[in-house]
């Protein structure tokens, strides 16, 4: 591919500690250094502009069982073309649509973070046609039968790991995710609610028992992406409780917090809800093998979409328009529950305070990343206007005017003068991502980097400014030019390939014959899947 | 890096077909039977050539788009189920689906904590009752099944009722029997249920779980049914029946409706894809024109044209849903043969490349 120089831009890249005015050089889709007399080159003039590394979405359900039920509960929301898109959630859910919105953003990788092993071949096909950024899953284990089985039995690490070995490979993940671990088997049982210590009635095992069985096989396997954990008691109440708890759980081992604002929840207040952002700031200051993303709640309608079940089983009655889908699964089974945050309300607007606090207190970039969980705090599309609250303190004062003084009251956020630096930015949407996910070659704009970068013209609108990227390139092409997506072109997806002992198939082929009858291979994703011939990039696994 | 698409090896002719779309000024694609990628092209064929597109038993989704679902898989319902609650005609499928027997009625396959023996009950019409024996038929009399349900939603939810007191006392001692299981499993059949009965059925699975875990299992997946859904929600964002105006879908559940389109006679070219032998349905005849994309050796009858295609799984490794997982899985067959039928997606993308239709005028 051409030598291609961008010029004059303000580049802003964490891992070189960069931020001033240079060139980025890039040559066959990698970023390269300044070569010495070069007389032919392709030139980007990025003057004006600020130059980072492309950007990456660590949760966002963009793909899956959970995702095609909500298009399936809400066609009335698509049915009308002539309606602006912003009037829903403002992201259509179609595979297109979401890999352009995402590219004209700046985005060049996204992680789908559920998938069940069982749904991992139609979530792949579906994400394949994702066009112009990368994609990659985690897999969905903690409430399937053969891992309750197996520590319930007081299986070896050993075993448990093979086993996390196996169904990461054969479902194609970069790392595995608990949702509710323990919580959502329970709720088979008839079980309600169900915390840190509480024992599924058939295994007699815990959460917590489940999560440290996780992060040892995960960290046994070299596996760069620590447990990904979707705890306990999202959304309700008093949750800080739970959200402390695991945070002391994890045991100085590394663990990440999916969605963290839905459990930054306490219960002072005259509306028996009040904000635990200060609490869990603190623990995250006094706890650096713990990271999360927040989960933002953006005002407006929306719809639900979780593997948490017992969560969406409990949360149905409150579905607005009255209808959902609530399935128990083959491990978490999920659903999707349409639900709107309104700016009115007392909770909603506390809610969007709370993700808020929990991005400008964690004073570390790298331990909290931007994320709305798409869609159930809000849509990606968000994202922009979320970026101008974080780094103008007078754009999100603003939206503090307009929310119920009783959600203002029992919130920090109203005297919290801190204003993210673009170099913040650029730290917790591109270079600790990329760390966290163990794609060292992302997020950064040092030689032998992959050349996925984003070019935004300055302005002292960042809403604007981070909604239309003046170029994106993707793997060294330009896919994204003044804010308008190019010819569709079609990426990766990233995967793991640990190393496990293949005779834990034995045990596997045991249940899978009882259950459905048929052979422990049944749900491996192929090679290939619909056009793509090769659409699996494989990452390495730590030594 | 463009899409590395895997290449072409057509052996059929597919010209006709592009002719006949081309001079087409309304196409309707009805899919019935296909495999995942089949159904991305199919899409893919409907987005170019402006096309509605439907499947063939697309009504059985109504329900579950009005109302939602509240509902567990097969190898959970087989795991689970203490209780078993066949809902209407349902006896097709206790003798003839296999899946549904070994998942429901084998005790092998029932979870460690299961001692006690799966219940089963039957709500239906005295003729519609299966004959296995293991099922327990709850009196219902002459009842119709909508009223049933209706009344055991309101002593669910101890509401008074104005049938007689005995009558009352036999639907209170069923609502006390559902009320007991611990993961009760009701079991219909859509297709022969209507749009009410499934809607109150929901109901009083919801009514139920707000005590004790209750679940639908629907056992007639049309095939083909959940392929199509997943990829046009996925291309589009939307459910059939839809239509491609531009290259924007919109859906309509009547105005796009294939049945409907043909008996307007809206429809200039049916489009019939099916990866099987079933034989065009009557309601989808009559169109003026009608191509036929199917695994027939010969044409079907009612086809103008026909374009021969393997069965996926069979012909040609494919992803498909078998309704026995509920999920997708990708199956390869156990002999491979170059001489075999070109896939459906392979056939679709090629008409694809040549195919454009006239503008709709009018919807």
């Amino acid at each position: 591919m051409t030598l291609t120089c961008i010029t004059g831009g303000r580049v802003v890249d964490p891992d070189t500690k960069r931020d001033g005015i240079g060139d980025v050089w890039l040559e066959n889709g990698r970023i390269i250094d300044a070569p010495l007399n070069a007389q032919r080159y392709e030139h980007i003039d990025a003057t004006g502009c600020v130059v980072m590394a492309g950007a990456i979405d660590i949760h966002t359900h963009v793909a899956g069982a959970n995702v095609s039920a909500a298009r399936l509960l809400l066609p009335e929301r698509y049915a009308d073309i002539e309606k602006p898109m912003t009037e829903w959630t403002g992201a259509p859910f179609d595979l297109f649509s979401t890999g352009a919105l995402y590219a004209q953003m700046g985005f060049t990788l996204v992680v789908e973070p559920a998938v069940a092993p069982t749904d991992a071949v139609a979530t792949h096909a579906e994400l394949e046609c994702i066009p112009y950024v990368d994609r990659a899953t985690l897999s969905v284990v903690g409430n399937d039968e053969i891992l309750l089985g197996m520590i319930r039995d007081r299986a070896s690490n050993a075993a448990i790991q093979d086993y996390v070995g196996w169904l990461i490979t054969t479902s194609r993940g970069l790392g595995a995710k608990a949702i509710n671990p323990g919580g959502v088997a329970a709720l088979k049982e008839n079980v309600r609610s169900f915390t840190l210590d509480d024992t599924i009635p058939e295994y007699g095992v815990s959460a917590r028992q489940i999560s440290q069985k996780l992060r040892n096989a995960l960290k046994a396997l070299g596996v760069p992406h620590p447990l990904h954990l979707h705890t306990c008691n999202l959304g309700i109440p008093g949750n800080i409780e739970t959200a402390l708890k695991t945070i002391d759980a994890a045991e100085g081992e590394p663990v990440h917090l999916a969605h963290l604002q839905f459990y930054g929840y306490g219960t002072e207040g005259d509306f028996g809800m009040s904000s635990g952002a200060a609490q869990i700031a603190e623990a995250l200051a006094k706890n650096k093998n713990v990271t999360a993303d927040v989960g933002q709640v953006m005002f407006g309608p929306t719809v639900t979409v979780s593997s948490d079940a017992l969560l969406q089983f409990t949360s149905r009655n409150r579905a607005s328009p009255k209808k959902f889908v609530i399935r128990d699964g083959d491990a978490n089974g999920g659903g999707a529950v349409p639900l709107v945050y309104k700016s009115k309300s007392k909770v909603s607007a506390l809610q969007w305070a709370i993700g808020l606090e929990m991005f400008l207190l964690v004073d570390d970039p790298t331990q909290i990343y931007m994320t709305t969980d798409h869609p159930n705090g809000g849509p990606f599309t968000a994202y922009p206007d979320l970026i101008a609250q974080l780094m103008d303190r007078s754009v999100r004062n603003a939206v503090i005017d307009s929310l119920p003084k009783e959600a203002m009251e029992v919130s920090t956020l109203p005297g919290i003068s801190r204003e993210y630096t673009l170099m913040d930015i650029a730290t917790m949407t591109r270079s600790a991502p990329a760390k966290l996910l163990g794609t060292m070659d992302r997020g950064h704009l040092k030689p032998g980097a992959i050349a996925d970068i984003a070019i935004y013209r300055d302005s002292k609108d960042r809403a604007a400014m981070f909604a239309k990227a003046a170029w994106v390139l993707k793997d060294g092409d330009v896919i994204v030019r003044d804010g308008h997506v190019l010819a569709a072109r079609y990426g990766r997806t990233l995967s793991l390939a640990p190393e496990y002992d293949a005779g834990i198939k034995s045990h596997i082929a045991e249940v899978y014959d009882r259950r459905w009858g048929v052979g422990p291979d049944t749900f491996s994703v192929p090679a290939t899947l619909l056009r793509q011939t090769s659409p699996f990039e494989v990452v390495p696994c730590r030594p | 890096m463009g899409q590395a698409s895997r290449p072409l090896n057509l052996s059929v002719d597919t010209s006709a077909a592009v002719a006949l779309i081309t001079e087409s000024c309304n196409p309707t694609l009805i899919i019935d039977a296909i495999d995942l990628a089949g159904a991305a092209a199919a899409v893919n064929l409907a987005k170019v050539a402006s096309m509605r597109v439907d499947h063939a038993a697309q009504d059985h989704l109504a329900p579950l788009q009005e109302l939602g679902f509240l509902g567990t898989m097969p190898g959970e319902a087989g795991l689970r189920a203490d209780m078993v609650l066949w809902i209407g005609a349902t006896s097709h499928f206790i003798e003839t689906d296999e899946a549904a027997r070994r998942l429901l009625f084998d005790q092998d396959n029932l979870s460690e904590s299961k001692k006690t023996p799966r219940r089963h009950f039957c709500i239906a019409a005295p003729a519609q009752s299966p004959s296995e024996n293991r099922i327990k038929q709850i009196p219902i009399g002459d009842r119709p099944l909508l009223d049933t349900l209706g009344l055991l939603r309101a002593r669910v939810k101890a509401h008074p009722t104005s049938i007689e007191t005995s009558t009352q006392d036999d639907i209170d001692a069923v609502v006390a029997e559902l009320k007991s299981a611990k993961y009760g499993v009701a079991v219909f059949a859509a297709g022969h249920l209507s749009f009410l009965e499934q809607t109150n059925l929901m109901g009083l699975i919801d009514d139920l779980s707000s005590e004790t875990r209750w679940t639908l299992l629907p056992l007639d997946q049309p095939v083909g049914q959940a392929e199509l859904a997943r990829m046009t929600l996925a291309l589009t964002g939307l459910i059939t029946p839809l239509a491609f105006l531009g290259d924007r879908a919109r859906h309509d559940a009547y105005l796009y409706s294939a049945e409907q389109s043909i008996a307007r006679g809206e429809t200039d070219l049916v489009i019939w894809l099916s990866s099987s032998t079933t034989a065009i349905p009557p309601r989808f005849l009559g169109a003026p024109n009608t191509i036929a994309i199917t695994a027939h050796d010969t044409a079907p009858s009612g086809a103008d044209t026909h374009i021969r295609i393997g069965i996926p799984g069979v012909d040609h490794p494919a992803i498909l849903e078998p309704a026995e997982l509920a999920c997708a899985v990708a199956i390869t067959p156990s002999q491979t043969n170059s001489a075999h039928p070109p896939t459906a997606a392979d056939v679709l993308y090629a008409i694809a490349e040549h195919a454009t239709t006239q503008p709709e005028v009018a919807a």
